[in-house]
């Protein structure tokens, strides 16, 4: 049923899929991508130690707008700045105004090219006063030597396999997010069949209505499953070939198979509470869709944890949603089986819990059926 | 004797919603014998889903008992009983659109306990029944209305029930499958089922139910369709005195109107001779007498006009 049914393969197939598409692919843009839309207006025509100033930002591959409207970012030196910008007390050099629409990664990048830009011009000034850079040579040649000082890339290594590709952050995100989805069909089913009266046309035939209940959710389970398989396949194998990353392996997704036996049990389990406490489709969509939008949050699929609050990562640990995620990440890349232990054991709490619940509340809605 | 004769008694039976102020079923008493269709009629909020939802087990009576004997006998678990014997058939479409008509069919018989051929063999005997031959391999959604609701009587009909609950099985239908509809519920009624069949469509009612009651405010009606709907009116030749007219009034019981003319609902034989005599001892010219057939509609009209005028 569910498969004839187009607005159940849209909510299960294709919005996770849409997602991950799209996250993925707004998440794999690199730094230098990000300066192509950023642009720095200057107030004053730069001077002097300005205009060297002005040429590193140039270097970091910064464009430079004819007015501030238009600009990312507004500089205004002071008029103490060439004097100043070699003592080692001077302040306030530099005012830089952001615009309205620069984001705060954006912002947090401006800043820190300032200060590296600053960094270079004092190390330049300092180089050339003490003679180990030739003041001979063209300036673009000496900036070149400067920036080769004070490259300090080749100082730190990476360990290989640590640095992630994008996919490692989205995929599982969106993947679990389509998994929990689930609730919408499941809820959709049994508020039709209470107003079709098909509800209580069953109870009244020769069947327990808890083994209804629960041979229903095992085939939401099945397709759950299926729908795991699915996502993993397009989301790991397919997506990263169109976002330009590399995929992850068929042996990487044999680790991650087994894991949709967990997340998908939760999924259904927690889906099976709302199924059983909605009472119209209207009811079904907001609270279904919008808890499980609200655990996505909760869960840092659309703001990064790492940038989050301390009190709001804590609350992630409390999201199903996190632990699913967290349990794919950990069986894509990392062979640390502990913390798989320690998710699964959630998810299995958790299914276990809710399942309690929505039986309960199943029960609530059937001893409640009313001849139309 | 013939066996599976399920009779079922409700007595006294009251039931109150929470939070509701009056009852909506109010000591309702009714005798469903084996075999007879009973229709129930009354306007909408008049108690006849309340009625059979505590028919169907699916609310407990407030005060009363329901009573279900088989061959006899009284049920004792009435729970394991309604699962086994009685089917319902709700107003709305209660199957899936999405499965066609087969798919439909073979997802409820699954329900019913079968085994693979008894499965079957049901399918098949209901498919004939409600003549759903040509419309199997099509999608449920896209079947007429006429179909939905043989579709909707025929899965009622797969677990071979003795005791149906038919809720306005034939409203918005065409004429075509009406008839295929009621034409089925005669052929139920021959194999002795039990039908319980409430319609605001009066002349079905009429047609197919061998006992028929009325709810109103929570209240039952029986109507007896061979004796309480005679109606004699009498004209008389000349406007009749006050004191005669008072007399007549008393009793008969009747009421006279614009002083000429007397109509009176006759429930018994008895009743109608005990009249004719006493217009004789009255010594009243009779202009014309008139004994007829009262409606059920007529009868339905007068009962909820008279309720309604007590209620205001």
């Amino acid at each position: 049923m569910v498969f004839s049914d187009l607005h159940s393969i849209a909510v299960l197939f294709i919005m996770p899929v849409t997602f991950m598409l799209l996250m993925t692919f707004a998440m794999s843009g690199r730094q230098s991508d990000m300066l192509d839309s950023v642009s720095i207006y200057v107030e004053q025509q730069p001077q002097q130690h300005e205009k060297l100033y002005v040429q590193y930002l140039t270097k970091l591959g910064y464009h430079f707008a004819d007015s501030s409207d238009s600009a990312t970012a507004t500089l205004s030196f002071s008029h103490t700045f060439n004097d100043n910008v070699f003592t080692s007390r001077a302040k306030n050099l530099l005012v830089v105004t952001f615009s309205a629409n620069a984001s705060i990664p954006v912002q947090t990048i401006i800043q820190q090219h300032l200060e590296l830009s600053f960094a270079r011009v004092k190390l330049h000034l300092y180089m050339l006063e003490t003679e180990e850079l030739d003041a001979d040579l063209p300036l673009e040649q000496q900036m070149q030597q400067i920036v080769k000082q004070s490259d300090t890339s080749e100082l730190i290594t990476t360990e290989t396999g640590s640095l992630l590709p994008v996919i490692s952050y989205s995929i599982p995100s969106w993947l679990v997010f389509g998994i929990f989805f689930i609730v919408l069909p499941i809820s959709i089913t049994l508020v039709n069949e209470k107003q079709s009266g098909t509800l209580i046309r069953l109870k009244t035939f020769p069947i327990n209505m808890y083994t209804y209940f629960f041979t229903k959710l095992t085939a939401f389970y099945c397709i759950s499953l299926a729908q795991f398989l699915v996502l993993v396949f397009i989301g790991l194998r397919l997506v990263p070939l169109v976002v330009d990353s590399a995929p992850i392996t068929y042996s990487q997704i044999l680790h991650i198979i087994p894991m949709g036996l967990f997340i998908c049990f939760s999924a259904v389990c927690f889906a099976a509470i709302f199924s059983a406490l909605v009472k119209s489709f209207e009811q079904a969509i907001v609270l279904g869709g919008g808890i499980n939008i609200i655990l996505a949050a909760l869960s840092g699929f659309m703001v990064p944890l790492d940038v989050m609050p301390p009190s709001l990562r804590e609350v992630a640990q409390f999201s199903p949603m996190y632990w699913a995620a967290e349990l794919i990440k950990q069986n894509m890349f990392y062979t640390t089986a502990n913390n798989s232990v320690q998710q699964i054991m959630l998810l299995c709490l958790f299914s276990l819990a809710s399942l309690g619940v929505a039986s309960f509340l199943f029960n609530r809605k059937v001893r409640d059926l009313l001849w139309n | 004797m013939q066996e599976n004769m399920i009779d079922i008694e409700v007595k006294n039976v009251s039931y109150q919603y929470k939070e509701a102020e009056r009852l909506s079923l109010e000591s309702i008493s009714l005798i469903i014998p084996s075999g007879i269709c009973l229709g129930l009629i009354g306007p909408n909020g008049a108690g006849k889903s309340t009625l059979l939802s505590i028919l169907s087990g699916l609310l407990q009576p407030s005060s009363g008992a329901i009573t279900f004997t088989k061959d006899k006998q009284d049920i004792v678990n009435q729970r394991h009983f309604i699962q086994e014997n009685v089917a319902l058939v709700p107003q709305e479409y209660a199957f899936y659109f999405p499965l066609t008509v087969m798919q439909n069919l073979e997802y409820f018989a699954s329900l019913c306990g079968y085994i693979s051929a008894q499965q079957q063999s049901a399918i098949q005997r209901v498919i004939q029944e409600c003549q759903l031959e040509n419309v199997l391999t099509q999608k449920s959604k896209s079947i007429s209305g006429g179909y939905k609701r043989r579709l909707n009587l025929a899965i009622a009909l797969l677990k071979d029930p003795q005791v149906l609950y038919l809720d306005e099985p034939t409203v918005g239908v065409d004429p075509v499958s009406r008839k295929a509809i009621l034409a089925l519920i005669e052929s139920l009624k021959k194999q002795h089922k039990t039908i319980i069949f409430t319609s605001h469509m009066l002349s079905e009612i009429e047609a197919h139910c061998d006992d028929i009651y009325m709810l109103k405010g929570g209240q039952a009606f029986q109507f007896d369709k061979i004796q309480s709907n005679r109606l004699l009116k009498v004209t008389f030749t000349h406007t009749l005195t006050k004191a005669i007219e008072r007399k007549v009034e008393r009793l008969t019981g009747c009421q006279i109107s614009q002083r000429n003319t007397l109509e009176c609902q006759v429930q018994k034989d008895e009743t109608l001779w005990q009249i004719m005599q006493l217009l004789q001892q009255s010594e009243v010219g009779i202009h014309s007498m008139q004994l007829g057939q009262n409606s059920l509609t007529d009868h339905y009209l007068t009962l909820m006009g008279s309720h309604d005028t007590a209620e205001h």
